[in-house]
């Protein structure tokens, strides 16, 4: 039995494959033909003895430097044996070279056409002239390739919250398929182009009047910036484009300021998102303290639903349902919020839909929670039995700090919380 | 609801667009963009680069505007423009 070609012939031919590595001198092969770095199943890794002694570079010459020790060549005897195995086998010599330090040359050999590569090993196996023969083996690079993922959204560029909640790596791995995400809020366009698909339901808790549910404006806000489309071609990416939007309207425009929703639309939204089992409820709202929607909140919560809510207008004392312990409360980043129980996201000029199918920059922490409430589904895509506080802990420690057009801001990073979520892989920004 | 704000606008009256333009964008090619659309900014820029642009006058009939925002988008100059308003816009 042939021993196998040892580990250093092999890493240079890695090496002369992979054209990776820097050599302080040339090899003294010759370059290996595109066919066998495509395939190499034709090709087989042949060594024979080779004890020729190491000399100088011309005769009478006074070795020095990197080459003190001479060059290492091949012997007579190795070239014929070498010429024998092609006359004997049929073989045709590709590339070769004397490997110095296990005294052999070393030959990649094209094998017949006619032969069978096992075959052609077992046979070479049994001659004496042989010192070594394999497979020509390919091998690769330990890193995984990670294409850049490059939307064809007209207005992907402009959402700079993509970069700074590291969106697009996240994307790679969940894009939040199979999660529900019930948006209490105002109506919404669910027939704007960016969102075709993704609104499989829909309930009216203010009025019977679906053309103003239709044109309803913060709905439609928040409903973009979790679900957009992505790569339809149109408009902009949401951060979870692939998870679905039950539309919940609970509160309503009025005619200046925001829109305004009550305990009793509230109460009725959170119980049809509880009974439709959502995944998710965003609550881009804020109010005083609401003891039926707290007892409601805590239901869905036992039930495993996931809540975010928008902390709301500093000063005004308003915080539910977000300071619930059940609730993911999410605060503006560029607002730079002093409670660490806060998770941080940008709301600032925020690229998003409104309604009649055009878009709009919109500011606020509801965007925020929006965004929150899709990198949650991105996470329970991956890891659907994540609990409210694990999921808390995953994006608190997941925070870094990034560029903004505001300048410098702590924000949740989605890619590093789906690594920590799989306790595993890498996260890599797309280039 | 919590805040849900956009750049504010500085007047209520008229059709309105909302424009992103090229970072690298002159003042001189600003200008030319603004008399071709017979448009005037009225607000911005945000930190994102926001405009607000309005017309003058009453501004166009909305035919005309829609034509006008083509010629902006038409412009490699011009990253985004939208008309505003499009919704129950309480802004």
């Amino acid at each position: 039995m042939k021993r196998a070609l040892p580990t250093a012939c092999l890493g240079l031919l890695v090496c002369l494959l992979a054209s990776s590595c820097t050599l302080t001198r040339p090899l003294q092969a010759n370059p290996i033909p595109p066919q066998a770095r495509a395939d190499g199943a034709r090709y087989i890794v042949v060594t024979v003895k080779n004890d020729a002694r190491a000399q100088a570079e011309r005769p009478g010459s006074t070795p020095r430097g990197y080459d003190a020790a001479g060059r290492y060549g091949v012997t007579a005897s190795a070239s014929a044996q070498v010429r024998a195995l092609e006359r004997d086998y049929g073989l045709r010599e590709i590339s070769a070279w004397p490997i110095a330090t296990l005294r052999v040359h070393c030959i990649m050999f094209e094998l017949p056409l006619s032969a069978a590569r096992a075959t052609m090993i077992a046979r070479l196996t049994n001659d004496q002239r042989v010192e070594s023969v394999q497979p020509l083996n390919q091998f690769s690079t330990e890193s995984t390739p990670q294409p850049p993922l490059t939307y064809n959204d007209p207005y992907a560029k402009l959402q700079t919250a993509l970069r700074e909640l590291a969106i697009e790596a996240a994307q790679q791995r969940s894009r939040g398929a199979g999660m529900q995400i019930a948006v209490i809020d105002t109506g919404l366009d669910f027939d704007h182009p960016d969102l075709k698909g993704r609104v499989v339901d829909h309930h009216n808790f203010v009025d019977a009047d679906e053309a103003t549910f239709r044109r309803d404006l913060h709905g439609t806000e928040v409903s973009g910036v979790i679900a957009a489309v992505a790569d339809n071609g149109i408009g902009i990416v949401g951060i979870a484009p692939d998870a679905r939007i039950i539309a919940l309207k609970a509160c309503w425009h009025v005619a200046a300021g925001p829109a305004v929703c009550n305990s009793f639309t509230l109460a009725q939204a959170l119980e049809a998102a509880i009974v439709a089992h959502a995944d998710i409820v965003n609550m881009s709202l804020a109010g005083p303290p609401d003891p039926l929607l707290a007892r409601l909140v805590a239901q869905g919560a036992a039930q495993g639903t996931i809540f975010v809510g928008a902390v709301g207008r500093a000063g005004s004392g308003n915080s539910f349902p977000a300071e619930l312990d059940e609730v993911l409360a999410v605060d503006c980043a560029e607002d730079g919020s002093a409670n660490p129980h806060h998770l941080l996201a940008p709301g600032h000029d925020v690229l998003t839909l409104v309604p009649n199918g055009h878009y709009d920059f919109a500011s606020g922490s509801s965007l925020a929670a929006a965004e929150m409430s899709g990198i949650v589904a991105l996470l329970l895509a991956e890891r659907p039995h994540l609990t409210t506080a694990e999921l808390r802990d995953l994006l608190q420690h997941s925070s870094r700090r990034v560029d903004s057009p505001a300048g410098e801001i702590l924000a949740v990073d989605a890619c590093r919380a789906l690594t920590a979520a799989r306790a595993g892989g890498r996260c890599e920004q797309p280039r | 609801m919590s805040r849900s704000r956009p750049p504010a606008p500085s007047y209520r009256e008229g059709p309105r667009v909302r424009v992103v333009f090229r970072a690298a964008l002159s003042v001189e090619g600003l200008g030319a963009i603004l008399h071709q659309a017979g448009a005037h900014i009225i607000d911005g820029p945000t930190d994102a680069n926001v405009y607000t642009l309005g017309f003058a006058g009453a501004g166009p009939a909305p035919g005309v505007l829609e034509q006008r925002i083509a010629a902006l988008r038409a412009s490699s100059d011009v990253l985004f423009a939208e008309p505003l308003g499009a919704g129950n816009d309480p802004r």
